[in-house]
């Protein structure tokens, strides 16, 4: 509830800010604040649409944890 | 460079000193690792992570009133220098996003259950938002303010804790294979004392000063002793078993302080303060993420940038970890593996290109403040507060 309420009014903020960018004609800025916003909708929402809790966590571990699996056993002797 | 602020050597000392012992207190890696033998690895990692702030303070001394991401692109050239950006920026989130979220499940899990961690989760981001948006000194001013009490609360519930303490917990020293001390002396390394490299984003406003690095090195020094001390401390109070066994060993062993039938629960009074150096370690973090981002975008001001990549944190935080076990394999097996290159790697290979392209001594004359303030920032395209 105070996520989707925070949401909604940063959904404001963002249309207000990109409002102040065009009228001062400022597109790069525009452009990377919606960049940046665009992102910030979609992890808002994935999570809200039934995305895992740890999913990104899960993500790098399919690229980090064979690599961690090997060296550290070969080099500390520590199973991880 | 990007602001007008100056920060001095002493203050660049406390707020080193907040940011490596604060969340670091109550991390569990050397206590599983390392047993009673945590405390040794622990000073065994102070070496190293002055070995990375010295790559770092030379860096700086060669390009003084630049940002890393600046000189990197001095130093490498326009395109090179940008992906050595976008990899800080990218590690600076990753950093970010799991410390927010760690931080709302350790204030849920040991203060208010009831309560949900996004609360605490946006409560963190708005007020880094906050201190971003006004500026390095403010953040160190809050830091100056608040250090006393932190120092003086460690040093109050220490000499308290001593009376728990058992010497049997901690013996046999040196019990465990010198390849898990090691180990532990490397995870010690690559978090918290490593992460000094966050004050990439506070060292281009550090006023030149022949103490700069001797007390930086000291603020590491410092902050190992006190990690090693605490590891002994709660393996004294709660044993072994018991302190591998506890997500918050430190936390756990000070909820055993008492002081006869009337002074119990100390550790609120901790946390308290403790709460607010985290979440100074947290715009830390914070800060050198979004001016990354601005200079990476090229964007004019950084204010616009501040609210958005917030609720990014907060999105991302959301789906990053699901607890503190999460926590202790983020750390295992992915910062195990990935902090090497931005530790040692990427600035290593800075200074060996930035002294083959500019010769060994080469040092830009530092500018007035005054120049600073007439001939950087808007004007260059560069961003301002």
């Amino acid at each position: 509830m105070m996520l989707t309420l925070t949401f909604i009014l940063f959904f404001v903020y963002v249309v207000l800010r990109v409002w102040i960018f065009s009228k001062n004609k400022e597109w790069r800025d525009l452009v990377v604040f919606a960049l940046i916003s665009g992102l910030v909708v979609f992890f808002m929402l994935v999570p809200m649409l039934g995305w895992e809790s740890g999913a990104l966590l899960n993500y790098a571990y399919k690229f980090t944890r064979p690599i961690a699996q090997r060296f550290i056993p070969a080099i500390f002797g520590v199973e991880v | 460079m990007y602001e007008k602020g100056r920060i001095s050597a002493g203050q660049l000392f406390i707020i080193m000193l907040i940011y490596l012992t604060a969340t670091s207190s109550n991390t569990n890696f050397d206590f599983v690792y390392g047993g009673q033998d945590g405390g040794l690895a622990n000073l065994l990692a102070i070496p190293l992570a002055m070995l990375t702030f010295y790559l770092y303070f030379r860096l700086q001394e060669r390009h003084p009133r630049k940002m890393l991401f600046e000189y990197a692109e001095d130093i490498l050239g326009k395109w090179p220098g940008k992906l050595v950006t976008l990899l800080y920026v990218y590690f600076a989130l990753e950093v970010a996003v799991v410390f927010a979220r760690g931080f709302s499940e350790f204030v849920v899990s040991v203060l208010t259950p009831e309560l949900s961690a996004d609360v605490y989760l946006l409560a963190t981001v708005l007020v880094a938002a906050y201190a971003v948006y006004r500026g390095v000194e403010a953040i160190v001013r809050f830091a100056q303010v608040a250090f006393p009490f932190y120092l003086v609360l460690l040093i109050f519930i220490n000499i308290l804790l001593i009376g728990q303490f058992r010497l049997y917990h901690i013996l046999p020293l040196l019990d465990h294979p010198p390849g898990e001390i090691l180990f532990t002396a490397y995870l010690q390394y690559i978090f918290p004392l490593s992460e000094v490299i966050f004050f990439l984003g506070f060292l281009p406003y550090v006023k030149r000063s022949k103490n700069t690095i001797r007390l930086a090195y000291l603020a590491i020094a410092l902050s190992g002793i006190y990690l090693a001390y605490r590891v002994i401390v709660s393996i004294g109070v709660l044993g072994e078993g018991t302190a591998q066994a506890s997500s918050y060993p430190y936390i756990a062993a000070i909820r055993f302080v008492k002081i006869g039938e009337f002074v119990e629960r100390i550790d609120i009074l901790f946390l308290g303060i403790y709460i607010m150096m985290i979440l100074l370690e947290f715009i830390v973090v914070f800060y050198t993420l979004t001016y990354g981002v601005a200079h990476l975008t090229g964007v004019k001001s950084v204010s616009p940038l501040v609210l958005p990549l917030c609720f990014l944190i907060v999105g991302m935080a959301k789906g990053i970890i699901k607890d503190s076990n999460d926590l202790f394999l983020y750390i295992t097996q992915v910062r195990s593996v990935t902090s090497p290159l931005f530790i040692l790697i990427i600035p290593l290979l800075l200074l060996l290109v930035s002294r083959v392209r500019f010769g060994k001594s080469r040092q830009e004359p530092e500018p007035a403040d005054g120049a600073v303030e007439s001939a950087g920032g808007l004007a260059d395209g560069k961003a301002s507060n």
